[in-house]
């Protein structure tokens, strides 16, 4: 079976109207990969920035999956938690991304996106804090089925940082430059 | 080890560079900065030569304008050797300060993954200072009234996936790390490394 | 001159009952290492005054050989032995009792009697009789010289106390402090030369159901144990020990050596190795990660994308749909983008007649939808990529038909969507074949779409198309090092 590393860490969020942030990361991947060492899926810490609109989490990734096929090339899905001062958090972005299909470092930008508010209530309760509106069914953003009809609203990046190590690819033909 | 039939699944790692600076943005809560630093593998991996870990000098910027870099220039090195990528090195810094009354508190934490890849020296490795915030209103009194941040009981609590899950952190500052990374014996085993 | 074997300890887990234990021990005193001939006149019958010649027959040296099968804890009486306890009043202990009453019974005192009594009485009338029973005695006593005997257990017999039998001492009692002092059970194997020389030293351990020889057994063809003895001239011995003890079947053998688990963890280990999903033969297997991440400058908010995919010629779909359509999204508070961070990944076969300067082409509509539901067209994009390795992103100009002042109105009342045959406006059809015209179309710009594309590929490496790549590229001496390691640890798990 070919190896693929993950060692990276999950940077910063930026541009999100919420200054308290923590994200909720995990790795979807085909039928074919499965997990050697490591955990995929984990919590960060809450965080915010003094001075700017951003907020720096450095959350360590380290993930060692094997596969016995390219299908299924695993994305790493990240969900922005907002808190506020009552600790009530609610959703503030999805975002999904392939992990890249060459081994070396990689800056990745995430663009997530949330819901949008479905009634004029909504947007006023989303305004006032407390919460906006989440996705009921997470595999919502998984499945690709008349997806047009959920609406979003833009929301902030997310900057991760990976570094990819592939091992026994070659072995099985399969070139990625 | 050199006779070990098994020297052929081994890899090695050699890690050099410094620490060259911390960056505060509107200065430090301090008059005297020093960190602490420590590296943690995973258990794969043996430190073959070097330290792990160290407690730098005390520097300030006093002397200069109060958004100056406060300098460390505090070398590292580091040889590991290791049969999988997994549990690949990181470093932990925990900044303490000096403020002007003679007391000794905790500016915050980083962590950074050391260089997978033979790094750039263009590119230092710019990672954010992480303080932890006190969790209710009596012990922000209490510190407001001792002039001591709250500390991690156990810094490596950082490296972990979800042990920091209720804990609140503001980011404030920055650490400048220029770290290049040589790597010998990866193609034997089969690493393509990019 | 010989070659010494060394000798070691031979540890052996014995399954069985101590008791079968059978050894034969091969004792032989090498007169040379020559094989010459000895001139020899006792057996020469000759008449010597006969006119023939003096024939005298040579005959080979024949080494004093001793072949002796002992089981475990047999007792055989050493020559001193016997001589020390066929005589009642120096049994002290049951033991030698019981061994005293052994040679009353076989009357073996009449062998070396003979020697004994010769000593005591000397009278010249059993002169001639002495001198037959001495040379009787003599020759008993060669015969018996070289004799394998042996001290059991029972005889506590403590090999580094050499004086100990000829002087009759009584034995002390030996305190060992080993916790399995009570199961521990030796025997000694001796050979009686002029001083008795230990052969081969046993101990059987049973808690442990270990028995340990001391020198492990051997081949007395192959590699026999050499002793060299000075003491009126120097001697040379060389013996063997062999195992010859009857193995038996045990009915039900013991499932505990079998390790089922571990034999299965192997092959598992074995089979993931070589697991991975290989392309059919003579075909190529792309995969191509999309993403689509954002797109700006529309006039309406609320918008999706739908994307259709064609293939080039001689390619089979996979994985992957060719026709999809992405949430809908409106730009944020922070920024103008609408972002939609969609990433899609699609597998195909190429066969062998692709050919590789044919396109693949991804077509998008932007089409926006309001509050009533009412779906406007935005924009149309188009993306073409040959299937080779790589990443690329690209920012994609949407446009769409100008429209007239009619148009406008049908557009922002009532919506709707024109029909507009968008894929033969990029890609050639069978019309034009040399020109392209796109004379007559009014087209105006609208926002733009931000893509990448990430493509890599797998092939069947034959020696068609050889695989390029840099293999682990392991030494003949990196083999051989990690095959001597497993095979000794696969040993160290067998052997336990």
């Amino acid at each position: 079976m070919a190896e693929v590393h993950v060692i990276g860490q999950i940077l910063k969020a930026v541009d999100f109207a919420e200054p308290h942030l923590y994200c909720k990361w995990s790795l979807q991947s085909g039928s074919a990969w499965k997990l050697v060492q490591g955990e995929v899926a984990g919590q960060t810490l809450v965080s915010s920035n003094r001075l700017e609109q951003a907020s720096d989490f450095a959350h360590p990734l380290d993930i060692h999956l094997a596969t016995a096929s390219i299908q299924g090339w695993p994305k790493l899905h990240v969900e922005v938690y907002a808190v506020n001062v009552l600790h009530k958090s609610w959703p503030v972005g999805y975002g999904f991304v392939h992990i890249p299909s060459r081994p070396g470092a990689h800056r990745l930008e995430l663009l997530t996106w949330k819901v949008a508010p479905l009634t004029w209530w909504d947007s006023v309760r989303e305004k006032f804090g407390g919460g906006g509106v989440g996705l009921s069914k997470a595999d919502l953003i998984y499945t690709g089925v008349e997806r047009y009809k959920l609406q979003t609203r833009s929301s902030g990046k997310i900057i991760i940082d990976l570094n990819l190590v592939f091992r026994n690819f070659a072995k099985f033909g399969v070139e990625f430059k | 080890m050199s006779d070990s039939p098994t020297t052929a699944s081994y890899f090695n790692i050699f890690i050099t560079g410094q620490l060259e600076a911390m960056e505060f943005p509107l200065g430090p809560n301090a008059a005297e900065v020093f960190c602490r630093y420590e590296v943690v593998y995973g258990p794969d991996w043996e430190l073959v030569s070097g330290v792990q870990s160290g407690i730098s000098q005390t520097a300030s910027n006093r002397s200069g304008y109060f958004k100056d870099k406060i300098i460390f220039n505090f070398p590292l090195e580091w040889t590991f050797k290791s049969t999988t990528p997994f549990g690949w090195p990181q470093l932990i810094v925990c900044i303490y300060g000096k403020t002007r009354w003679g007391a000794e508190t905790s500016l915050g934490y980083s962590r950074i993954n050391l260089p997978v890849f033979g790094s750039n020296d263009n590119n230092p490795i710019v990672t954010p200072i992480l303080c932890p915030q006190n969790s209710n209103m009596v012990s922000e009194l209490a510190s407001w009234i001792t002039g001591r941040n709250p500390e991690l009981k156990d810094p490596k609590a950082l490296l972990s996936n979800g042990k920091l899950k209720g804990i609140s952190a503001e980011s404030y500052g920055e650490v400048v790390f220029k770290l290049a990374t040589i790597l010998r014996g990866t193609d034997r085993l089969g690493y393509d490394w990019g | 001159m010989f070659h010494i074997f060394p000798k070691h300890t031979g540890v052996y887990n014995i399954l069985d009952n101590i008791e079968y234990l059978e050894l034969e021990v091969h004792f032989r005193h090498i007169n040379s290492l020559l094989k010459l001939p000895k001139f020899d006149r006792a057996f020469i019958d000759v008449n010597i005054n006969s006119l023939t010649k003096n024939i005298e027959s040579f005959k080979h040296t024949e080494d004093a050989t001793c072949l002796r099968r002992i089981r475990w804890q047999e007792k055989l009486l050493s020559p001193s032995e016997i001589e020390l306890y066929k005589d009642e009043r120096s049994c002290l202990t049951d033991t030698q009792k019981k061994y005293n009453q052994w040679l009353l019974e076989t009357g073996v005192s009449e062998v070396s009697s003979g020697h004994s009594s010769s000593v005591n009485e000397v009278s010249k009338r059993c002169h001639k009789k002495r001198n037959k029973k001495s040379r009787k005695a003599e020759l008993s006593s060669k015969e018996r010289w070289g004799e394998i005997f042996t001290y059991v257990h029972e005889d506590d017999f403590n090999p580094d106390d050499g004086a100990l039998l000829s002087n009759g001492k009584k034995i002390e009692k030996q305190t060992r402090f080993d916790e399995h002092v009570a199961a521990q059970q030796f025997m000694y194997i001796f050979a009686a030369i002029s001083p008795d020389t230990q052969l081969v030293s046993l101990a059987w351990y049973p808690e442990l159901r270990q028995l340990h020889i001391y020198p492990d057994f051997n081949d007395f063809a192959v590699n026999p144990y050499y002793i060299q003895v000075d003491t009126d001239y120097r001697h040379l011995y060389a013996f063997a020990v062999h195992n010859v003890s009857k193995r038996r079947y045990v009915a039900n053998p013991t499932t505990y050596l079998r390790l089922p688990e571990l034999t299965a963890h192997w092959q598992e280990e074995r089979d993931l190795n070589t697991l991975f999903d290989l392309p059919p033969k003579r075909t190529t297997r792309i995969s191509l990660l999309f993403e689509l991440r954002q797109a700006s400058g529309f006039s309406y908010d609320n918008i999706n994308v739908r994307y259709q995919i064609k293939l080039p010629a001689n390619t089979i779909l996979e994985e992957g749909v060719l026709n999809a359509s992405t949430h809908a999204s409106s730009p944020g508070p922070a920024n103008v983008d609408c972002f939609f961070g969609y990433n899609w990944q699609l597998t195909l076969l190429c066969e062998e007649d692709f050919d590789p300067t044919h396109l693949l082409h991804v077509y998008f509509e932007v089409i926006s939808i309001d509050s009533w539901g009412r779906e406007r067209i935005e924009g149309y994009a188009h993306y073409s990529t040959y299937l080779l390795t790589g990443s690329k992103s690209a920012k994609l100009m949407c446009l769409c038909p100008a429209d007239g002042i009619l148009e406008t109105l049908t557009r922002y009342l009532i919506g709707g969507r024109r029909l507009f045959d968008f894929m033969s406006f990029y890609t050639d059809t069978a019309k034009d074949t040399l020109v392209k015209s796109r004379y007559g179309c009014r087209i105006k710009s609208t926002g733009q779409l931000e893509l990448s594309c990430q493509c890599f590929r797998q092939r069947h490496c034959e020696l068609l198309t050889p695989c390029t790549n840099k293999t682990s590229g392991m030494t003949l001496d990196d083999i051989m090092l990690a095959y001597r390691e497993s095979r000794r640890r696969l040993e160290a798990v067998v052997l336990k």
